[in-house]
């Protein structure tokens, strides 16, 4: 089992962080507590998957739930509130990569959280059926939920 | 090079394109820790139980020793302190047994839902047996001024008053941080769930 872990550890670790990361305005410090925190989960109740769901499921399932809490309690803190993204030098070569990176980041904070949580899946690639079955929302309201967030959060990065 | 974000794709493609994160720790350390914290936790409940039927064992004690059983007024009082650790006691197992339950590999909809009914039933706690709490401590201490002015030394007597509104002041303070944080989460809670619907 520890072995089984120690892998899923080295291949997860990047994708749960950056979800985490969508969490808390990019802010890496945050997503990072978060992301521990997610893999903390994953190993108390790694004896109860099944293989019911695919792996990746399984634990997007717990990511979400861990950030979403996480979230909720350090924003009654306020300790994430306004934190901002580092600055990015004016001249730096990926300038305006990180620039619209930056601005996703702040786009994605404007929206509510239960678009924000199937927007961070839609981005990492997760198909409708999987974030379906995470969120426990149901497909057809996900498709019209989908298109209403892609319009909002394109228009809201390319102003 | 300046890169256009026009559709969903191209977003797609700068998310996908951010460098990955490697863990500062190995996995080794994150079981660990999270024996630690699972310890923790329920370290945590134990220790605020045991505590509180210490407390309860010595009011106990302290009713049998001196016999106080035999003066009405102080037998009432310390009935009712007892009976009111009891609840505390059983609202701190029922506390601990509900937050054990709470699974974060259910989907994010139950997950809510059962947080939602954990932070109901703190709503009801806070709103109606915590006050119930406080004003019988409150009036236990009421009933108890007089007695403890006759019995007690002067000095002993004003040390008690003072460190009692003390320790009255600093739990309504604690008590009601925590019920603006736990409803604070609820009326999320609460809009998450209304949002899934719509």
């Amino acid at each position: 089992m520890e072995e089984h872990f120690n892998r899923l550890y080295e291949t997860e670790y990047s994708r749960v962080s950056r979800l985490c990361k969508g969490y808390f305005n990019g802010d890496e410090a945050l997503a990072l507590d978060a992301t521990q925190e997610v893999f903390i989960k994953i190993w108390e109740n790694f004896h109860t998957y099944r293989n019911e769901a695919r792996i990746s499921t399984w634990i997007y399932r717990i990511a979400v739930n861990v950030c979403l809490m996480q979230v909720r309690k350090a924003s009654f803190r306020k300790e994430q509130k306004g934190v901002p993204l580092p600055e990015i030098p004016a001249e730096a070569p990926d300038d305006d990569k990180e620039q619209k990176l930056k601005k996703m980041y702040a786009c994605i904070q404007t929206l509510d959280e239960v678009s924000r949580t199937i927007v961070l899946m839609m981005l990492d690639g997760v198909g409708y059926s999987e974030i379906a079955d995470i969120t426990g929302i149901k497909e057809d309201t996900l498709r019209v939920k989908i298109h209403r967030i892609k319009h909002s959060l394109t228009k809201c990065v390319s102003l | 090079m300046r890169i256009i974000m026009n559709t969903f794709e191209d977003l797609e493609n700068i998310w996908g394109s951010q460098k990955e994160i490697f863990p500062k720790q190995a996995a080794i350390e994150v079981i660990k820790k999270a024996e630690k914290d699972s310890d923790r936790i329920k370290r945590r409940f134990l220790v605020t139980i045991l505590i509180l039927g210490i407390t309860c064992l010595s009011l106990i004690g302290y009713m049998v020793g001196y016999k106080t059983y035999a003066v009405q007024i102080l037998l009432v009082c310390n009935t009712l302190m007892i009976l009111l650790l009891i609840i505390r006691i059983g609202l701190e197992w029922h506390s601990y047994r509900t937050l054990s339950k709470l699974s974060f590999t259910t989907n994010t909809r139950q997950l809510v839902t059962q947080t939602e009914k954990f932070y109901t039933q703190r709503k009801h706690i806070n709103f109606i047996l915590s006050p119930i709490i406080f004003l019988a401590y409150w009036g236990v201490f009421y009933f108890l001024e007089a007695p403890f002015k006759a019995a007690l030394s002067n000095a002993m007597y004003q040390y008690i008053m003072v460190s009692g509104m003390v320790v009255f002041i600093g739990l309504a303070v604690i008590i009601s941080r925590s019920i603006r944080q736990e409803m604070a989460i609820l009326d999320k809670i609460r809009t998450y769930l209304s949002a899934m619907k719509e």
